[in-house]
């Protein structure tokens, strides 16, 4: 044994079998191994039987370690869940710290009636140098198939101290219980924060919490006397949280604890508002004084005098500075990575190189607006699909994306320099997430809702010509601001693509039409809506007595997108939308209306509206057709998500109107 | 000396880098070339020195011109290595675009990095390295030598590595001893190469110059080398200690056979477990389906490729103790397990893949496949069994790995064969609808749906394994109604000619979108959709075009009116034929209150000329496309 434990130091990977029954939890195996279905959840692949999770900041040899242990039990339900049986965990590694020990693995099949654990060879288990200081250690759970339950522990030592693990007790599968645990030594505060449905009530003493039947629990040791300060939290029956359409990330609606070692300096007891922002206060100057974030901004920086002196020479208008300035840096830096919040070249070197991520882009934009005298800074945000930064409390995970607000004038402009495509004073639609900061001295929030994202776009048709035997008419539509920057970059990039698709989508609107004199304005203009223009001829095949005149020719609402389903987490949307289609034609002659439709509005409280509006006139002949869908609201609760469905089921069934125009009688 | 100082001696008296080219200026490059172009190889000299069938070293310097943005990816260095293809050295200068140097980098600049998300386990990694350069045009300049530890790594070389990158100059020069026969073809290259004998040694070259850049084309006929390459077969192959031919295609299946041979051998307990499965079957047939069944229900796929484990698979020992393996593994645990059950099987190398799929070239046998699947010819009939799939019924292939040439390997070498086709005939859906409608366009009936081949496939997967929400979604994308609900949903899955086939009826409640005008109404008369995706035009298309699936959908719609009517306008049939594809759309109104809409779109799988692509293009996107409504005026009651 003493031999074996020699051994094992030596080794990156301490591999132990279960030596004895007491170690396996046999008769939480036995009580689940026959189970083939989770009847409070059905569709579940799988249920999580156990799972703990615990970070300790220890002192090992002579330096504080970061020691994060798991251990999981799992029973499989169904075929898609087998895979979960590939387990893999990265961590970094530096020099001669970061490494995996204590590595426990067991598989139990229920086989002829009798349990049979099978183990894991040392073998299986691998390590790989990813890069970069990052490491990959993973194993397969052999012989997992429906029906079986698997169990897993290991622990991971690391130097990192200050970025601790989040811990989600909810996940895609139901969880019967599920536990995390800090130890931290009481020199270093730390700060957490919680999501959970359940408040967690508060038990003295583990034994206590085991024994009672609270579905959220917590403890916490914090005395004086203590070396180290110790908190834990506990959930029972977890619901599963799948993710579903028209959804940001359901990691924002999971349950999970969030915990953050703070510096000394700061009290966490101090979480009111003036608190609050003495954090925030503190994570904006740790920012600034990076030598490659805030503090480069500081610097003179006089390699830029040059190109910004010749940028703003004609003008002395800030706003016109600030455009200028903006798409000097958009067309002249190539940006390798659109979304980045960690840059790790100075924006000396990213200036002169032409070349650098989001982070170092935006910094270098910052910089150059300074340097024409506009106030400007870097602000950081999270991006669309990740969890959501809130306000809480200062965690640095939150947040992966930096960008430029500048004020001018008293209007902050935020600005994202990282590609060409993006407008003056618009982000590209994934930074319109809510929560931002500002990372100057102030060090202040800012919303950049996507409520602020709007998108207004205008698709006319003006008939021109109108016989008995032919029809000509002029299309132009303006694109929304998101809409033109797609298909800017789409022109550049396959100019002949875009081409092809704009013809087939006008030829399927018309029906036999022929498409002429397609053009394309503004496309070297970012800041400008594209506009798309056409002339659509039709002949027909005889002249006719009656027209039906489809009244939605662009088919604004075309299919419901909101299928019914049972919904748990609410419907977010990009931006708000604001989409117009207009019709005029003046009638031949000899013909006429025969059936005026009635106009339509539908709304759903005052989030959205559809109008579908018909004019004629019969003094003049002249017919016009005015559809709208507006939509304020980006955001709509689960309970709201019927309603929502009911709504755009109301306008599949009014939107169908067919103007009948007949020959004089 | 020191080992890798004698290495870099080695290296330096085997390339001889004298006459190079080094004149970057960008200026130089030859408009006729450069259209489309987003990067330029400027240079590209390849030198290979066959020691032995086991020691082979490479050499390369190429220069390669950024042109723009898009073409930023051909500046960044990424060079692979493992265990059996190493990195000797490696360095790169930047360059601007009149050809002044800027910057140099070592090895010990640039990045190691392990290859990530190819593999559960993997040991290939490769040396990454950005100038972060981007003042456009600028060229990198990079020098790699590596070793390689087999002739198997070093068969293909692709001159062109991409559409939108032109080339300039290239040079190969294979120098390899007399005793190695070594075979060659070449895709897309007009110059012929030299062969020359010096000493003991025969020195193959060739070089190629002024290639323009290209585009993709959609629905491109499936090639082996699509862009110009060179691809070289030998006589003497020797990997992982077994030795073998690979001048034809029997050779190249003799030598994987004999790499993975003995690799079958099954522990006792499995032995038992076979036999009690299916010593009671009553045919070979129903052996196979068991023993698959047994296969996709306690193993899973995990590809675990290291070192030489790329090409030697796992034994089936490991494969029954652990209840995982890669594609060769559980093809070779199946074969194992069939062998113990009395049935001969074989393992068959693929290229497997969707849409960009390489063809194999039965004339030169060369290294062009990712996958293996099993073959079991059974008396008048063959099983194909794809083992890493849980839920593909025995004897089904999907587009991943069907209609394409593979290569059997049998213990007498390898013999090329094709896996089955599916034709329109195979994959189908046929939708019978009745429904009754109210003016309100309130709608109630049934629907008969029979989904067959890649549609029944897929819809299987959903029914048997698909959560509640999957299912959900599947049964709400069939109508293409503003609402509905399916009150009662019934299906059977079963295998019919071996295809996946799945037999549904259900019975709704919804709304169709009618327009209610006092004296008419008006409806869409199509409720069911056929989702076929807009194609782009390619006016100017100059290669054949391959539409790879041929199906067939039939929708018969009869929607039953409440009242009685007269129609005054019906959407007018249409019935179009090519030569790919066929469209009928026949609608009719009769007894003054029943609509029946047939409708039946074929896509015809094959090879067609490129004059008939613009017609495929319209074809595609006009059929299924209904806009015109159905009027029909009220009766006086």
């Amino acid at each position: 044994m003493k031999r074996f434990l020699s051994l094992a130091l030596l080794c990156v990977f301490v591999f132990t079998v279960p030596s004895d029954a007491q170690e396996v939890d046999n008769d939480f195996v036995k009580k689940y191994i026959a189970e083939d279905v989770y009847l409070s959840d059905t569709d579940a692949s799988a249920v999580v039987l156990y799972e703990k999770g615990s970070i300790e900041i220890a002192e090992i040899a002579n330096r504080y370690m970061q020691v994060y242990k798991v251990r999981r039990m799992l029973k499989v339900l169904k075929a898609d869940a087998v895979d979960e049986a590939n387990i893999s965990e990265f961590y970094r590694s530096t020099a001669m710290t970061g490494y995996v020990s204590n590595v426990k693995v067991a598989t139990y099949n229920l086989n002829n009636g009798q349990i049979v654990q099978i183990p894991l060879e040392k073998s299986a288990i691998y390590n790989t140098d990813l890069g970069n200081g990052y490491h990959e250690f993973k194993f397969a759970l052999p012989q997992v198939k429906v029906g079986s339950i698997f169990e897993y522990s290991y622990e991971v030592y690391t130097a990192a101290v200050m970025l601790l693990p989040s811990w989600y007790f909810q996940n895609e599968y139901p969880t019967l219980r599920t536990e995390y645990e800090v130890t931290i030594p009481r020199g270093y505060p730390f700060a957490y924060v919680t999501q959970s449905t359940p408040t967690f009530k508060h038990f003295n003493s583990k034994k206590e919490a085991d024994y009672a039947s609270s579905e959220a629990y917590t403890l916490s040791i914090d005395h004086p006397s203590e070396r180290n300060a110790y908190m834990l939290w506990g959930r029972r029956n977890v619901p599963a949280m799948r993710q579903e359409p028209h959804a940001g990330n359901v990691a924002d609606y999971a349950e999970k604890v969030e915990v953050q070692i703070q510096s000394p300096d700061a009290n966490v007891s101090m979480l009111d508002s003036a608190g609050l922002k003495k954090l925030w206060k503190e994570y904006t100057r740790e920012l600034l004084s990076r030598k490659k974030f805030g503090k480069q901004l500081e610097y003179d920086n006089n390699f830029l005098d040059q190109t910004v002196s010749s940028i703003t020479a004609q003008q002395t208008d800030k706003l016109a500075n600030a455009k200028s300035i903006y798409r000097y840096v958009c067309n002249n830096i190539r940006c390798s990575d659109s979304i980045s919040i960690n840059p790790q070249r100075d924006i000396e070197k990213v200036f002169t190189s032409k070349d650098g991520d989001a982070a170092e882009v935006n910094l270098l934009l910052v910089a150059m607006l300074r340097k024409a005298g506009i106030r400007a800074s870097p602000v950081i945000l999270s991006t669309w699909g990740r969890p959501k930064a809130y306000h809480a409390y200062p965690m640095y995970n939150n947040f992966n994306h930096t960008v430029c607000v500048a004020n001018i004038g008293g209007t902050k402009y935020f600005l994202d320099a990282s590609s060409k495509y993006n407008a003056f004073g618009r982000l590209p639609y994934y930074c319109y997430t809510g929560y931002a900061r500002v990372i100057d001295e102030d060090g202040d929030y800012a919303i950049i809702s996507s409520k602020q994202n709007r998108e207004k776009s205008v698709f006319a048709i003006k008939v021109t010509e109108f016989t008995r035997n032919s029809m000509v008419m002029q299309v132009t539509q303006h694109l929304g601001m998101n809409q033109s920057r797609f298909m800017r970059k789409l022109l550049d990039e396959d100019s002949v693509k875009l081409a092809g698709l704009l013809n087939s989508r006008i030829e399927m609107m018309n029906d036999g039409g022929e498409v002429s004199k397609i053009t394309i304005e503004n496309s070297a203009d970012p800041d400008t809506n594209l506009i798309f223009r056409c002339t659509i001829s039709k002949k027909f095949e005889k002249p006719f007595d009656v027209f039906y005149l489809n009244a939605d020719q662009l088919r604004l609402v075309s299919t419901n997108p909101y299928k019914p389903m049972k919904r748990l987490m609410p419907v977010e949307m990009l931006l708000q939308e604001d989409e117009s289609y207009v019709m005029s034609l003046q009638l031949p002659e000899n013909m006429e209306l025969e059936e005026l439709p009635k106009s339509v509005k539908v709304n759903f409280e005052d989030k959205i509206t559809f109008r579908h509006l018909i004019n004629y006139s019969k003094e003049t002949n002249f017919l016009s057709i005015t559809a709208q869908l507006k939509r304020t609201e980006t955001f709509f609760t689960p309970s709201e998500y019927e309603l929502l469905s009911q709504f755009y089921e109301k306008v599949l069934t009014e939107l169908n109107h067919v103007l009948v125009l007949k020959s004089k009688s | 000396m020191r080992p890798i100082l004698l290495l870099a001696t080695l290296l330096a008296t085997i390339f001889c880098h004298a006459g190079e080219r080094t004149d970057y200026n960008v200026a130089n490059i030859s408009p006729a070339i450069l259209k489309q172009a987003n990067a330029v190889i400027r240079n590209r000299d390849i030198k290979v020195k066959v020691m032995s069938p086991t020691e082979i070293y490479t050499y390369e310097k190429v220069a390669v011109t950024v042109m723009d943005d898009k073409g930023a990816d051909a500046g960044r260095i990424e060079e692979y290595y493992d265990k059996l293809v190493t990195i000797e050295e490696i360095k790169a200068t930047l360059y601007d675009r009149a050809g002044k140097e800027i910057k140099r980098a070592k090895r010990r600049d640039m990045q190691d990095i392990a290859v990530y998300g190819e593999g559960f386990v993997v040991d290939t990694r490769y040396k990454s390295f950005d100038f972060h350069y981007a003042n456009y045009p600028y060229t990198v300049e990079y020098e790699i030598e590596r070793r390689v530890s087999s002739f198997f790594f070093i068969l293909d070389w692709e001159l062109q590595p991409d559409y939108n990158c032109a080339v300039e100059h290239v040079t190969l020069e294979m120098n390899y001893p007399a005793g190695q026969d070594i075979k060659y073809k070449l895709y897309h290259i007009a110059e012929q190469p030299q062969l020359k004998t010096v000493g003991e040694q025969t020195v193959f070259s060739i070089t190629v110059a002024n290639l323009p850049a290209t585009k993709r084309d959609a629905f491109a006929v499936r090639e082996t080398y699509p862009l110009p390459a060179v691809v070289f077969s030998t006589n003497k192959l020797e990997m992982g200690g077994v030795a073998g031919t690979m001048q034809n295609w029997n050779g190249f299946g003799k030598f994987y056979y004999d790499l993975n041979k003995e690799r079958d051998v099954l522990p006792e307990e499995r032995k038992a477990t076979v036999h009690q499965l299916t010593d009671t079957c009553r045919s070979a047939r129903e052996k196979v389906d068991v023993l698959y069944r047994y296969l996709q229900k306690y193993t899973r796929y995990v590809s675990i490729q290291l070192g030489i484990g790329g090409w030697q698979t796992l034994d089936a020992a490991f494969v029954s103790k652990t209840g995982y393996g890669d594609c060769k593994a559980l093809s070779n645990y199946m074969m194992a397990l069939l062998k113990e059950a009395g049935i001969p099987a074989y393992q068959a190398l693929v290229y497997a893949g969707r849409s960009n799929a390489v063809q194999m070239d039965p004339d030169l046998a060369s290294n062009v496949f990712n996958h293996v699947i099993l073959c079991v010819p059974i008396q008048k009939d063959t099983v194909w069994l794809e083992c890493t799939s849980g839920e593909l019924p025995a004897g089904y292939l999907s587009d991943f790995t069907h209609d394409r040439h593979v290569l059997l390997i049998t213990p007498s070498g390898g013999t090329v064969v094709r896996t089955p086709h599916y034709s329109f005939a195979d994959n189908k859906v046929v939708r019978k609808v009745q429904l009754k409608m109210k003016e309100s366009g309130e709608l109630t009936g049934g629907a008969a749906i029979m989904q067959c081949g890649s549609f029944g496939y897929k819809a299987d997967i959903i029914l048997r394994t698909g959560t509640s929400r999957d299912k959900e979604k599947l049964l709400n994308g069939i109508f293409n109604l503003p609402a509905y609900k399916v009150e009662k949903h019934e299906y059977n899955i079963q295998s019919v000619r071996k295809l996946p086939t799945v037999n549904e009826t259900l019975h709704i409640n919804g709304t169709s979108v009618v327009t209610n005008s006092g004296k008419r109404i008006f409806f869409d008369p199509v409720i069911t959709d056929i989702n076929i995706a807009t194609l782009i035009p390619d006016e100017n298309r100059v290669k054949p075009f391959s539409i790879r699936e041929g199906y067939e959908i039939v929708d018969t719609t009869v929607i039953t009116l409440e009242g009685k009517y007269e129609a005054e306008h019906l959407p007018k049939t249409i019935t179009v034929k090519h030569p790919f594809g066929e469209y009928e759309y026949t609608p009719s109104f009769e007894n003054g209150n029943t609509l029946t809409v047939i409708r039946r779109y074929r896509q015809i799988d094959g090879v067609y000329q490129p004059e008939l692509y613009s017609q495929f293009v319209k074809f595609a996107n006009n059929a299924g496309r209904v806009t015109e409504k159905v009027v029909l005026v009220k009766k006086e009651s």
